[in-house]
């Protein structure tokens, strides 16, 4: 049994190197990200993830060399596994070979044939004698540059009169990012945006891009571990206190509940929220590690003064859009102080971490006085602390943080993972967030869109009897004790996802799924009294992917969609896409194509969809309405140094006479988009 | 107090009194109908084919919303060489409020070494003081086929004659019909039944032992329909078993039970 499962495992080592798994890598992405992109903006930028994994193909990691914080940046590896992995190392000495993973215990040939393009077998080395012409010389520069644009016109650009709200600057979205790496420890970043309506060396952008971000990158010199001159991203225990960047929780990757944090990061993102500005190193002592933290950052908002002049803003804004007078006027007009430390003690499979942090303002806070707000923050200044732990022992990850922030509540989430049998593995998280618990930068797993207010329970199985199926279901029955936005009282309700996949090998896959929502809200009718009824939703889905050979593959969807509120009318909503991938192992040109059909009666219907874009950029847009979407992704090659992405995607809906509501609206029944990428490696 | 445990009581009666299930099978999601053991007296009389020995059982379990609300239930499973005879007394209801009881005598006889068939004779009694004493009598039955890799299948028909305490009494005698599978993996029993109810109305449940080192099992489950989580565990000391479960609905509350067995 054993000598047969190594052999399958040693000749899946092999098929594995000639395979480029580039949808494996889109359908890894989809999985992780999907239901979170549900609550995120449409145009929320994904790419850290895509360009991590980009990054670390082409500098895998080292088996012999990691500490493991590499292996958790893919996230996609369960820390259970890397605790294995490296006791593995400690017991048996360095690997000569990748073949001896084979003998890790938790591998199974899934996670192999994922793995394997992001690690080596390879010898260390350091950047104490490396000297500046060396760094100019062997080192990786990578510029690329994008632009795009809607073709057809928003309203907010067709407003003359200056007096009403319009948008100052033009249609075209512009994004330049820069990236120098010499080997897999130094990394200097830059990140320039503009986006569409937004001024350009002009107004309130007068230094040209609206959105400046760069970082410095060191690492693992010596005692210090990273270190960061610019925005970094910051990311410890589960979450509740202190966590930039993407985050990623329930989904059909169930033991993805328990979070992974990459501790302090370069932040590459072009999100112009949740990070931090300033300067930030992990410094080791032993079995310690020591984070000191400190940034500075203008964030939007909309100030006003009191009599007593003191300045006061009702809500932080999230969106990093600046093209109205509005916008533009309350762009950085609050500035945000944030220092603190934490201290991470690791032994084995343990870990137990400390952080504590001060976040202050140079405005005050006071959200509008409604009863929903109660708990809601106030104030200019404020202090969160948390402890958190994780350990492996024996195929159980137990996993969990509790948070407080300084005068108000607390938050606590806790949770295991645990393989019941080979084939069988069981998650369980239990999260119970106070009302008047606050942190400026939490990102626990939550229904709601932050970790304050709620308390449930997850549960969820994956059961993986053969590398061709998988099944998996879990559930999530949660509470909100206090009233929240469009929910005049407390609330509570569940979430049911089961999944089940088969798969031919490099061949096919075909997966359905079908989710239960269910959740409270405040009646739509007029009633003398607040009345909250249930909402259901329900989501079936069949998808599948083909490849027909190396160079061509199929990937297909339907999905219908329920929704069901009480006193209003049901709803059911449907979709089909089907998907064209061109990627040949060799050769200058691929692509992609899609072409779907949808009809929604309304929003409250609609539907997501992963959508492929030009590289390292991905979305998930909301199909809703009737329509026809299709997009068309090319991509060229100019030697080994140049890359060309091109992109037209549209949407062509029936029976409407505009598109999109306030300033984007777009006259007509279409709304179509054009992207151009341009890479340049040297 | 009373009377307002009573309203709660007679308005809860649907996800309450019916599907009275010993504590190893509520911490598995309410499932039953393809597991073995005493408790299967209380689900598919099929499975009390899985007793070897003479096994005493006692219950105890609070209901939703207040601690005065109680069942409790004495089960007895006598091997023997015809088949497994079976005795179950449960008591559900409210202190000098509402009394419901049902004594049962069940038969099982396993068939070869696949198949096993179960019945169960049940007198009930309602007796709400100064208001109503009623009484009747029901058959339930049972199937269970084994497969080579220990997955068993079963089927379980409870209240076939849908026998009533009369048309004009509120409490009713459930009837319904259950199709389960459960299957093991090394330490670990998945287990999940769907439950057709007279009533029109189907529910699901699933269930998960798992048992480390023949000391110690941990349970869990959901329901579906009402929506419920159960959770468990049990504790396997020479000749005692002890279970403890609890259901949690998330309107309700939650409703421990414990039980303990002997088997001699």
């Amino acid at each position: 049994m054993h000598f047969s499962r190594y052999v399958i495992l040693a000749v899946c080592l092999l098929l594995a190197y000639t395979v480029h798994a580039q949808s494996e890598t889109d359908l890894l992405v989809e999985r992780l990200t999907e239901l979170v992109a549900e609550e995120l903006a449409e145009d929320f930028d994904f790419s850290e993830l895509a360009e991590r994994l980009d990054f670390y193909q082409r500098h895998p990691i080292d088996l012999n060399r990691t500490d493991g914080r590499e292996l958790q940046e893919l996230q996609f590896i369960p820390q259970l596994f890397i605790d294995n992995l490296l006791e593995h190392r400690d017991r048996s000495g360095k690997f000569v070979a990748i073949y001896e993973l084979q003998v890790v215990d938790g591998l199974d040939m899934d996670l192999l044939q994922l793995l394997l393009p992001y690690i080596t077998i390879g010898v260390p080395h350091s950047l104490t004698n490396v000297g500046v012409g060396q760094l100019l010389e062997e080192g990786e520069h990578d510029l690329m540059v994008r632009y795009g644009r809607t073709l057809q016109q928003r309203q907010g650009y067709a407003i003359t009169d200056t007096t009403r709200s319009r948008y100052l600057g033009t249609p075209h979205q512009l994004f330049a990012r820069y990236r120098y790496h010499f080997g897999s420890d130094l990394q200097v970043a830059l990140n320039m945006k503009k986006d569409a309506g937004e001024a350009f060396f002009d107004g309130a952008q007068r230094y040209g891009f609206d959105f400046y971000s760069g970082s410095l990158y060191i690492r693992n010199q010596g005692r210090l571990k990273d270190l960061v001159v610019g925005d970094y991203a910051l990311q410890f225990g589960q979450g509740l206190a202190m966590w930039n960047g993407l985050g990623f929780g329930k989904g059909s990757m169930v033991p993805n509940v328990a979070k992974q944090a990459t501790g302090l990061r370069p932040y590459t993102s072009s999100n112009e929220v949740l990070f931090l500005r300033g300067g930030a190193a992990t410094v080791e002592f032993g079995h310690f590690s020591v984070t000191p933290f400190l940034s500075w950052r203008r964030l939007d908002g909309s100030v006003s003064y009191t009599v007593d002049s003191t300045a006061v803003v009702g809500s932080i804004g999230q969106t990093g859009l600046h093209r109205t007078s509005t916008e533009a006027a309350n762009r950085g007009a609050v500035q945000q102080w944030v220092y603190g430390t934490n201290v991470q003690y690791q032994y084995r499979r343990l870990r137990v971490g400390a952080t504590a942090y001060q976040t202050r303002l140079d405005a005050t806070i006071d959200p509008q006085a409604l009863l929903r707000n109660q708990y809601a923050f106030r104030g200019d200044a404020l202090w969160n602390a948390s402890l958190y732990y994780n350990h492996s022992w024996r195929g159980i990850y137990l996993f969990g943080e509790a948070a407080h922030s300084l005068g108000s509540g607390f938050a606590f989430a806790n949770g295991l993972i645990a393989a019941l049998h080979p084939h069988l593995s069981l998650a369980l998280h239990y999260r119970n967030y106070q009302r008047d618990y606050h942190s400026f930068f939490n990102q626990g797993m939550a229904e709601g869109s932050s970790s304050s207010n709620e308390r449930g329970f997850y549960s969820g199985l994956v059961y993986h009897p053969s590398r061709k199926i998988e099944w998996v279901g879990y559930a999530d029955f949660f509470s909100f004790p206090w009233l929240r936005y469009r929910v005049d009282a407390p609330s509570q309700g569940l979430d049911l996802l089961t999944q089940f996949t088969y798969t031919w090998y490099k061949k096919a896959n075909v997966s359905m799924r079908y989710r239960y929502r269910q959740r409270q809200e405040n009646a739509s009718m007029e009633l003398p009294h607040h009345l909250l009824v249930d909402v259901l939703r329900q989501q079936v889905r069949v998808s599948g992917q083909y490849k027909l050979n190396d160079a061509w593959s199929m990937r297909s969807r339907m999905e219908l969609s329920h929704y069901q509120k009480e006193g209003d009318s049901t709803e059911m909503g449907w979709m089909a896409y089907h998907d064209v991938i061109y990627k040949p192992m060799s050769g200058r040109l691929s692509g992609n194509f899609r072409l779907a059909i949808f009809g929604t009666p309304s929003y409250n219907s609609r539907m997501y969809a992963y959508e492929n874009d030009v590289l390292y950029a991905y979305s998930f847009p909301v199909y809703h309405n009737k329509g026809i979407r299709t997009y068309l992704n090319l991509r060229y090659r100019f030697g080994r140094k140049t890359d060309v992405w091109m992109r037209y995607a549209t949407f062509v809906y029936r029976d409407v006479d505009e598109v999109g509501s306030g300033l984007d609206v777009v006259a007509g029944n279409r709304r179509s988009d054009v992207r151009v990428q341009l890479r340049w490696r040297f | 107090m009373i009377g307002r445990c009573l309203i709660l009581l007679l308005i809860s009666y649907d996800s309450l009194a019916q599907t009275y299930l010993g504590p190893r099978f509520e911490a598995m999601g309410y499932t039953g109908a393809a597991l073995q053991g005493i408790y299967s007296l209380t689900a598919n009389p099929a499975g009390l084919t899985g007793i070897e020995y003479l096994t005493a059982n006692i219950s105890y379990q609070h209901h939703f919303l207040t601690t005065d609300i109680t069942s409790q239930s004495a089960l007895l499973g006598v091997p023997t060489r015809l088949g497994i005879f079976g005795l179950a007394a449960n008591r559900y209801g409210l202190k000098e409020a509402y009394d419901e009881t049902k004594v049962g005598f069940s038969f099982a006889k396993q068939f070869g070494t696949r198949f096993s068939v179960g019945m169960s004779a049940g007198y009930h009694q309602l007796f709400i003081p100064n208001y109503l004493s009623v009484s009747s009598l029901s058959v339930d039955m049972g199937l269970q086929y084994h497969f080579e890799r220990g997955a068993t299948i079963g089927f379980q028909y409870t209240n076939i004659g849908n026998a009533d305490y009369g048309q004009d009494i509120y409490g009713i005698i459930p009837t319904y019909i259950r199709i389960g599978g459960s299957y093991p993996l090394a330490q670990v029993i998945v287990s999940s039944d769907v439950v057709y109810r007279l009533e029109r109305s189907l529910g699901g449940h699933f269930g998960i032992e798992y048992r480390i080192a023949n000391l110690v099992c941990l349970r869990g489950g959901l329901s579906i329909n009402p929506m419920q989580q159960h959770a468990g565990f049990g504790i396997y000391w020479q000749r005692f078993m002890f279970d403890a479960a609890a259901t949690f609905h998330p309107r309700l509350g939650t409703s421990p039970q414990i039980g303990l067995c002997y088997a001699f």
